[in-house]
């Protein structure tokens, strides 16, 4: 279904999987797998213009003028303009996967499998980007959105990704007690993309055929990318359980990786893991009502990550681009120039994310309750940094193995299932959290206003931001506060504005941390600054409910977060139409508005909307939402049988169709404050399932 | 032996899968270069130097930098101009000036490492980089002083350079212009940049530069009870290389363009712009430019929404066509309607300013675009819309383009009217005494320009005008919107004492203002003449202070040494 009622809006998508394995002979099994997907997706080529002043304009504006034309006010353009008359774009994705896998088993219990598997992911688009005309209220062309310079073009991607995967599995039991497990293998990635786009200007000869083709040759450009990676690991696990009731294993890899430097591509995991099944006890038998299974289980692990870094980061890249007009400047020649990317990161190699793991899994009462409950503590010991060093670098550093983050957290999953009578219902619910710390770093890191990536002792993400004191009321008490400062505050504060803390009572308001000395006085470079938490989900949790009554079944899926701390970022000065300020800001007659006063002055609204606990700033945007909802109907078997079918059953499934949160306006809790965004879209959908 | 052919089935048909795979992981970049195989050839360091182009100032820069001063009143007011502002962690100058510093670096420090037989061929390239460089270190010298000196390209170990104190103030300019004279060494002459790299940097700029600099920091000692003689002699001896060389000459096309000229040259394009079908090709007053083309690289103007308005102490500054201030001036029509004033102006009055109830034509709206085949329709009156247009009842279309986009006037970096500006600024301030002669190799061509007669030692005394004054203020007119007056103020000394009056507008007491119905229903706070304020007197302030802003507090916090300028602890 469409999401817009504007403009282009099409998608369809068609895919097949084909999968057989089959014995070759004694000794040899062939497995395969092929799927292919096909997609086609035509929408506005200026998507995100239309999501931008859509998200820009005053809701006081007319879409057309009453002769039928796009309207525009001032310099804002028209949105409806970018989805249905600035040309449309046509995406197609193809993706092709297959795999071949030949398991040997030359002789009992050992299996040697040698498996290939490639991924093909073409994507190709061509566009057209036409200037729209609009008009003003009295139909007076007023602005084109190209400036009539129609371009078309095309792009083109294509990704190849392969793994090639060589492993041996064996198998020992002895007295039917003692069960080993070996595994060794050696696998490799590879994955190339390539990239390249071509684009013309249309206006010269027409836009009626929006093909780069027919564009003017004078004006054409292209660009091309290509990048490539490939990572090797050679790995080895064993296993060994004792009668099902204590397990234990170890593992080993050895990863290389083609984005660090040589002699940094390779590292080594390690990992080792226990369980002990109590419900396989003799001793526990007795209690086999009330414990159907539990087992105690415990894990220590490392893990690599190479993540989130560029390619080819340790070396030095000079890139190639630009246009710069130089010669006569009737007939200037384009100049292109170089530059040189970021410093090379030599000595970078692997992040090790070492994590202990200690769990409960548990079912009882006749298989009615089930209880799963863990406790981790995560150390990223190596985690990739950037270190700030003084701007006369002239550029910034390259990330390093430079901080150490531990993450603590606990999950927790309760479920129950039963019925009444013709009644089946089961509840389910998970509730986790995760606090994590800065325990090192290779700085100390400043705090500054707003939110802060790493900072040595504070979670990542850490929000700091002034004291909010009230709103100045009246001339007394703006007299008393503007005679407290020297500096930091605007020159020009009028009642209706804010106050902040003066934390270290200096009489300077500094976008600095408020530290203090080990005499407990404010250190020199003290500011004002305070944490005001930081900006990961907390407490985030999922309750599944569901039941059916004869024919009837419903299931409901809840989903929220119980702690985010985050900050308006939307600033009046360039959203003063946010209908949520209207009635709600400082003026005389109303003291104890939620917003301060407005003003034109952009110094003013700047330190009265800065990062601050001020209640119109920041906000804990706890929320709760129906993700899904699903009621269903199944026809009487007595009906679909004489159609030969074995179970028709129609339902209805509505996707985001409530929540409740605390944030100002309609904004969607998962996306909180984004105003230039696709609206929060609810979905519903009928559908029929039918079984042969 | 049917084992062995399973094993060796086996183990063939594993390797065949395996083998499929190609990639090792010793990888390089596909679609880059390598820095370590880069800067071999001459061209590769053209390419390299072109960067720096990217870089130079443009249209939207330089008025934001007349904001900060006396003769602009921004929409909302300036915190640097009412010199409210504090201390902040981070400042963009800063950091683009040193990363313009590492990179101009880099092309110094390769061309001293390549072989031999190119060093010649590059020697070009290291002449620019020199240029930007010292460019950079002039910025960073206006703003902040005594910077860190860094001579080489740093890396993370160089931890004396990273974590050093500043370099005095001394040593700044002493390291700018010994870059500037070995860029002037290094640098062709206009006439011998090839047709493909006009827009290069030439001698001639480079002189122009240097004697900017030179005129800079010789003021800025001598109105500090400092030598800036030396100084002041390198600014005369450089500028006159320029003036002496004859490659440039003012524009001045009054024969096709009338008393317009002056406006339409700052416009000057490479489509139709003016009605006499004049473009860019037909200037030779710039020296130096932000080149910018219709479909390479077009130029963004400022719009004239929301544009700075243009403060009553600028608008008097222009004289009266017998050269004679406003005060003194007997041609002076007073103020008594919206218009008078303009009247019997220095030419560029009304070339940079638009006079009430006249005609223009702009960029956008559409309807406001000139149209070439009826030029003199269309457009649209300037009708003192006072909170829209202008605040103080002036207004500037300085730079404005008639025609609709995609527009490109270059935008100047340097061009011959300042050079000659410098030549007599410095002749003068060297012996407190300009010749004749001299004033009519330098300012006096600027006058004949705009329509007044020659400024001579004679004239100052008869008249009881001050020949610094005049000097200044022909600066100040000429260069208006080119970025210079802040910096003219701090450096003459006198920005304590022009900086904190009153930004006014219009005087509205007992002239058309106050009569005329059209503004009947407006107010604005009055001073004791009737003058419009737009910002009083008791908040704007300028104290020794603020002839220096404040280090970036965050890099003082990274780098302890690096102390902070004096009154911004």
């Amino acid at each position: 279904m469409a999401i817009m009622s504007y403009g282009s809006n099409y998608n369809k998508k068609i895919s097949g999987r084909f999968k057989n394995d089959f014995k070759v002979t004694d000794f040899l099994e062939v497995n395969t797998n092929f799927s292919f997907q096909n997609q086609k997706i035509i929408e506005p080529t200026n998507y995100s213009g239309m999501q931008s002043w859509q998200g820009l304009l005053w809701p006081c504006l007319m879409p057309y003028n009453k002769y039928g034309h796009l309207y525009n006010f001032g310099s804002n353009q028209n949105p409806i303009g970018f989805a249905s008359e600035s040309g449309d774009v046509t995406t197609l994705n193809y993706r092709i996967s297959g795999l071949l896998a030949l398991v040997f088993t030359p002789f009992k219990d050992f299996k040697l499998t040698s498996e290939i598997s490639s991924n093909f992911d073409i994507s190709e688009n061509d566009w057209a980007n036409l200037g729209f005309d609009m008009y003003d209220e009295n139909d007076k062309y007023s602005y084109n959105s190209t400036n009539n310079r129609n371009s078309a073009g095309a792009n083109y991607r294509r990704s190849r990704y392969t793994v090639a995967n060589l492993y041996a599995n064996y198998e020992y039991i002895l007295l039917d007690k003692h069960r080993f497990n070996f595994l060794a293998g050696y696998s490799h990635e590879e994955n190339d993309t390539r990239a390249f786009s071509a684009e013309r200007r249309l206006g010269l000869i027409s836009s009626e055929i929006p093909t780069f083709a027919m564009g003017d040759s004078e004006q054409q450009y292209n660009g091309e990318s290509k990048a490539d990676m490939s990572l090797n690991s050679a790995y080895a696990r064993v296993g060994y359980d004792f009668e099902h009731k204590y397990l234990i294993e170890g593992n080993f890899r050895y990863d290389g990786s083609s984005k660090f430097a040589k002699g940094y591509k390779w590292a080594p995991f390690f990992g080792v893991s226990g369980a002990w099944v109590l419900s396989n006890e003799k001793f526990m038998q007795k209690m086999k009502n009330a414990i159907d299974y539990l087992k105690i289980r415990s894990s220590w692990g490392q893990m690599g990550n190479q993540a989130s870094i560029g390619l080819y980061d340790f070396i030095s890249q000079v890139n190639i681009g630009g246009r710069y007009p130089m010669g006569n400047p009737l007939s200037p020649v384009i100049s292109q120039s170089a530059t040189l990317g970021g410093m090379s990161s030599l000595t970078r190699s692997w992040e090790t994310i070492e994590t202990s793991n200690i769990g409960i899994d548990y079912a009882g009462i006749d298989s009615r309750l089930s209880l799963t409950l863990d406790f981790f503590v995560k150390n990223n010991k190596n985690m990739f940094f950037s270190k700030e060093f003084p701007q006369v670098l002239g550029t910034s550093a390259p990330s390093i193995n430079g901080a150490h983050v531990r993450t603590k957290g606990w999950e927790i999953s309760i479920g129950w299932k039963d019925k009444v009578g013709e009644f089946n219902y089961f509840a389910n619910l998970n509730l986790s959290n995760n606090t994590n710390k800065v325990v090192e770093l290779v700085e100390t890191g400043i705090p500054s206003l707003g939110t802060n990536g790493y900072l040595q002792g504070y979670p990542v993400g850490s929000i700091f931001g002034y004291k909010f004191d009230g709103f100045i009321q009246n001339e007394s008490e703006l007299s008393a506060h503007t005679s407290k400062f020297t500096s930091g505050i605007p020159n020009n504060l009028k009642p209706g504005d804010v106050r902040y803390v003066d934390m270290d009572g200096d009489g300077k308001l500094i976008p600095q941390a408020y530290q203090l000395g080990p005499d407990g006085k404010p250190t020199v470079t003290s500011g004002d600054l305070v944490k005001l938490g930081d900006n990961g989900q907390h407490y985030l949790f999922g309750i599944n409910l569901g039941g059916s009554w004869k024919n009837i079944d419903l299931s409901a899926f809840f989903q929220g977060v119980g702690k985010w701390t985050v900050y308006e970022t939307n600033d009046p000065a360039v959203y003063p139409f946010i209908s949520y300020y209207y009635g709600e800001v400082w003026t005389t007659a109303k003291p104890n508005s939620v917003y301060p006063r407005l003003t034109q002055d952009g110094t003013v609204l700047g330190y009265d909307f800065q990062v601050s606990n001020a209640p119109y700033k920041l906000f804990n945007n706890r929320y709760i939402r129906l993700k899904n909802l699903q009621i269903g109907y199944t026809l009487p078997s007595i009906i679909t049988r004489k159609v030969m079918l074995d179970k028709v059953r129609v339902y209805f499934s509505g996707t985001d169709l409530w929540e409740a949160n605390k944030l100002p306006g309609t904004y969607d809790p998962e996306k909180p404050f984004a105003l230039q965004a696709t609206p929060m879209p609810r979905g519903y959908s009928f559908g029929i399932n039918v079984t042969l | 032996m049917k084992k062995i052919v399973k094993y060796l089935i086996c183990v063939l048909f594993s390797g065949i899968l395996i083998s499929s795979c190609e990639k090792s992981l010793d990888l390089v970049p596909l679609d880059k270069y390598s820095e370590a195989t880069f800067f071999q050839t001459p061209e590769q360091f053209k390419l390299f130097a072109n960067q720096f182009y990217n870089g130079l100032p443009d249209f939207s820069s330089t008025t934001a930098g007349d904001t900060y001063s006396d003769i602009l009143a921004s929409w909302s007011l300036s915190n640097i101009s009412n010199g409210s502002y504090s201390p902040s962690p981070a400042n963009g100058l800063w950091s683009s000036c040193y990363s313009k510093i590492r990179y101009t670096t880099y092309l110094i420090q390769k061309g001293e490492e390549v072989a031999s037989n190119i060093k010649t061929q590059i020697s070009i390239y290291v002449g620019e980089a020199k240029f930007f460089r010292a460019m950079a270190y002039f910025d960073l010298l206006k703003d902040f002083g005594g910077v860190p000196i860094i001579d080489k390209v740093l890396n993370l170990e160089d931890t004396q350079l990273l974590y050093g104190p500043r370099d005095t103030r001394e040593a700044v300019v002493d390291y700018i212009l010994k870059d500037m004279d070995d860029a002037i060494g290094l640098l062709p002459l206009e006439k011998d940049i090839a047709g493909n790299d006009k827009g290069r940097v030439s001698k001639e700029a480079g002189w122009s530069l240097k004697a900017r600099i030179a005129l800079f920091e010789g003021t800025w000692r001598k109105f500090r009870n400092q030598d800036g003689n030396a100084l002041l002699d390198k600014a005369i001896e450089a500028s006159g290389q320029v003036i002496s060389g004859g490659q440039y000459q003012l524009f001045d096309r009054r024969d096709v363009l009338g008393d317009k000229s002056y406006k339409y040259f700052f416009i000057l394009d490479k489509v139709k712009s003016n009605v006499a079908n004049l473009t860019k090709a037909d200037q030779k007053e710039y020296i130096f430019v932000n080149k910018f083309d219709n479909d390479i690289r077009p130029a963004g103007i400022p719009s004239a929404h929301g544009f700075p308005s243009v403060t009553k102490k600028f608008a008097d500054l222009f004289l009266c066509s017998d050269g004679l201030p406003i005060e003194k001036s007997p041609l002076f029509h007073g103020r008594l309607t919206v218009s008078s004033e303009y009247d019997n102006r220095d030419l560029r009055m009304t070339n940079i300013l638009q006079k009430p109830f006249t005609q223009f034509w702009a960029s956008y709206p559409p309807e406001y675009n000139r149209n070439w085949a009826n030029p003199d329709a269309g457009g649209n009156i300037f009708d003192l819309n006072f909170g829209n247009a202008t605040q103080t009842g002036y207004y500037s279309f300085k730079f404005r383009t008639e025609i609709a986009g995609p527009y490109a006037p270059d935008y100047p970096v340097i061009r011959l009217a300042e050079t000659l500006l410098i030549y007599a600024e410095a002749k003068y301030e060297r012996n407190s005494l300009i010749s004749d002669a001299d004033l009519d190799l330098s300012i006096n061509k600027l006058r004949i320009r705009a329509g007044l007669p020659p400024l001579t030692n004679a004239f100052v005394s008869s008249n009881g005008l001050n020949m610094r004054t005049e000097i200044r203020r022909e600066r100040t007119i000429e260069l208006f919107l080119e970025g210079f007056r802040f910096d003219d103020l701090k450096r003459w000394k006198t920005a304590e004492s022009e900086m904190p009056q009153a930004l006014k507008g219009v005087l509205w007491t007992g002239t058309q203002y106050a009569t005329d119905s059209r503004w009947s229903n407006i107010s604005f706070p009055l001073d004791t003449d009737g003058c419009v304020i737009v910002e009083p007197a008791n908040k704007r302030t300028f104290t020794e202070k603020h002839y220096l802003f404040p280090i970036p507090t965050r890099q003082i916090l990274l780098n302890p040494q690096l102390t902070q300028n004096p009154g911004w602890e």
